[in-house]
């Protein structure tokens, strides 16, 4: 019979003796206990159980518990709340700061990495070339050096040796360097993979030439297409005044210009030997050209013709400009990158957490 | 006197801590069933309560302060269920083990009435102890210390239909505790009951 006394009818029992009744409710109930007796035994019991629960003692305070100074200022470590506060604010604020330098920083360095004439390259391609030569047997008519830069180039058919003078010097070829050329219709040989990829390099370099108003006589050097008309030859050329060797001393000469025209190129500033700006022509120095690769340094004496010539240089980089950029090595981007994402993660996580303390102390503390 | 207390007048404050002292160490004995944390969580509750003392927004300062000591007693609960340290035996003052407890003194010593109300005491602050904290503090509110169920309501935080239905349950399963308990209790807890 128990069963069909339900937890409604014990609210209700409930209520009935705290007088907490509406008049409605106590009428229904008293109905129902002159009808049930089940429902009245549940009642005498509920009843008993609050007469007992009411006899309890009501205890005194052991003492006083008076509230000193000391004990609130004692007592500091109950302001929790603001202290969570406050460290979730730095916190988001210094992820804030993370985030952005790491930003900042990430697009600088692609900013400065504007392109260049990386003058370093052309060292080491050179330096790569003299070696591929030196163990490479070449004929002194067809030596196939090692292309650095560009691609061979058509040779014209005749020689232009006017082209190669620069202007009123008409000993341009003891100043004249080529480091590399091509016979008319041989593709050197060991064009391989070797410096392909420098190769590329040297054709983007060469459009930005081209494309550069600081050199607006340049001629194909490298296998660009070019609008001047020298640039259909095969062969590439640049005259570079050095007194030393050819890997240092790129970068001394500004005025390692080419010019299709005779005209003669503006000296370099602080190069002794004079200037000579040959032209683009690779057809004239056929026979030198095959000896470029061993021979790197520029002889003063040496002609246009001279074995010792060496063609074919890279970039005419202003001076000043395209030193090696060196790329950020990828190890160290890497762990940087690294560190930057876990400062990052750590500081949400303080942020976030600290923010969840406050706001749960803030709801405990009323 | 709140208001002064408000401002940080502690002497009205202590004035207030002495008015109602009595009933915070009441509610919270019965809350954690021992005098030693009841007495930890009347200081408590006080302290908290002149430190905080500017979230009271007016209203029966007796409910504001029986959520306060509420809440102590539910740390307390919860920290004693984290780490439970009940004595196998009970100490004496200085730490030592009773040989026998109070519940085994000869009642031979004492008037009978007087052992038998104390075993009762016993009984039902069992029975308390067992009920859910929610359940324990509505049925202490409204049987124990007499309040209403809108103070109730109020002391709580709760709708007076929460309080109604908490009430009834926990009356429930105190007079289930009870009929249990009764077998084990002296003879005249059971006549009371029968």
């Amino acid at each position: 019979m128990k069963n069909q006394i339900t937890l409604r009818d014990y609210e209700l029992i409930s209520a009935y003796l705290d007088n907490q009744l509406s008049d409605k409710d106590r009428a229904f109930l008293e109905t129902r206990l002159k009808a049930d007796p089940e429902l009245r035994n549940e009642l005498h019991e509920i009843s008993k159980t609050r007469i007992l629960v009411h006899s309890l003692p009501k205890l005194k305070a052991p003492r006083n518990y008076y509230v000193n100074a000391t004990a609130v200022r004692a007592r500091p470590t109950l302001r929790l709340a603001p202290v969570f506060g406050i460290v979730s604010a730095v916190a988001s604020v210094l992820l804030a700061l993370v985030i952005f330098g790491s930003t900042f920083f990430e697009s600088n360095p692609q900013v400065a990495m504007a392109p260049s004439l990386p003058v370093a390259d052309e060292t080491i391609a050179v330096q790569q070339e003299v070696e591929l030569s030196a163990a490479s047997p070449s004929s002194p008519t067809e030596a196939a050096p090692v292309v650095m830069m560009g691609a061979p180039l058509v040779a014209s058919p005749t020689p232009n040796i006017g082209a190669l003078k620069a202007g009123p010097t008409e000993h341009a070829t003891p100043t004249t360097v080529y480091l590399y050329a091509y016979p008319p219709t041989s593709t050197p040989e060991n064009l391989t993979t070797l410096n392909e990829v420098q190769v590329e390099t040297d054709r983007l370099h060469c459009e930005e030439i081209y494309g550069s108003s600081a050199y607006p006589t340049l001629s194909s050097q490298y296998n660009c297409p070019t609008p001047s008309p020298s640039s259909t030859s095969s062969e590439y050329s640049l005259s570079i005044q050095s007194s030393t060797s050819i890997t240092p001393t790129i970068t001394s000469t500004p005025t390692a210009t080419l010019t299709p025209t005779t005209t003669p190129t503006p000296t370099p500033t602080n190069t002794p030997t004079p200037t000579a700006s040959p032209t683009p022509t690779p057809t004239i120095e056929p026979p030198s050209i095959q000896n470029i690769a061993p021979t790197v340094e520029v002889e003063s004496s040496t002609g246009i013709t001279s074995s010792d010539q060496v063609s074919g240089l890279g970039n005419p980089t202003p001076p000043g400009q395209g030193g090696a950029v060196n790329p950020r090595t990828s190890p160290n981007m890497s762990f940087l990158n690294y560190l930057v994402l876990t400062i990052e993660i750590s500081l949400a996580a303080i942020a976030i957490i600290a923010g969840i303390a406050a706001i749960i102390l803030r709801i405990r503390t009323g | 006197m709140i208001q002064a207390a408000r401002d940080g007048d502690l002497d009205s404050f202590n004035r207030l801590v002495l008015a109602y002292q009595d009933l915070v160490y009441n509610h919270a004995f019965r809350m954690v069933g021992e005098e030693e944390s009841a007495d930890d969580a009347t200081q408590n509750t006080f302290i908290s309560a002149y430190n905080h003392l500017g979230s009271f927004r007016g209203g029966s300062f007796k409910a504001w302060l029986l959520r306060i000591v509420t809440n102590t007693c539910y740390d307390e609960l919860r920290r004693r269920k984290r780490r439970p340290t009940v004595p196998l035996e009970p100490l004496d003052d200085a730490g030592e083990e009773v040989e026998s407890a109070h519940w085994m003194v000869d009642p031979a010593d004492q008037p009978e009435q007087q052992v038998e109300q104390a075993e009762l005491q016993r009984a039902i602050q069992h029975c308390l102890d067992n009920l859910p904290g929610d359940f324990r503090t509505t049925v202490i509110m409204v049987d124990v210390q007499g309040m209403d169920y809108f103070e109730a309501s109020q002391a709580i935080g709760k709708p007076i239909g929460t309080i109604k239905s908490r009430l009834a349950r926990a009356r429930l399963r105190l007079r289930d505790c009870l009929n249990g308990f009764a077998e084990l209790l002296p003879a005249g807890f059971r006549l009371e009951l029968g």
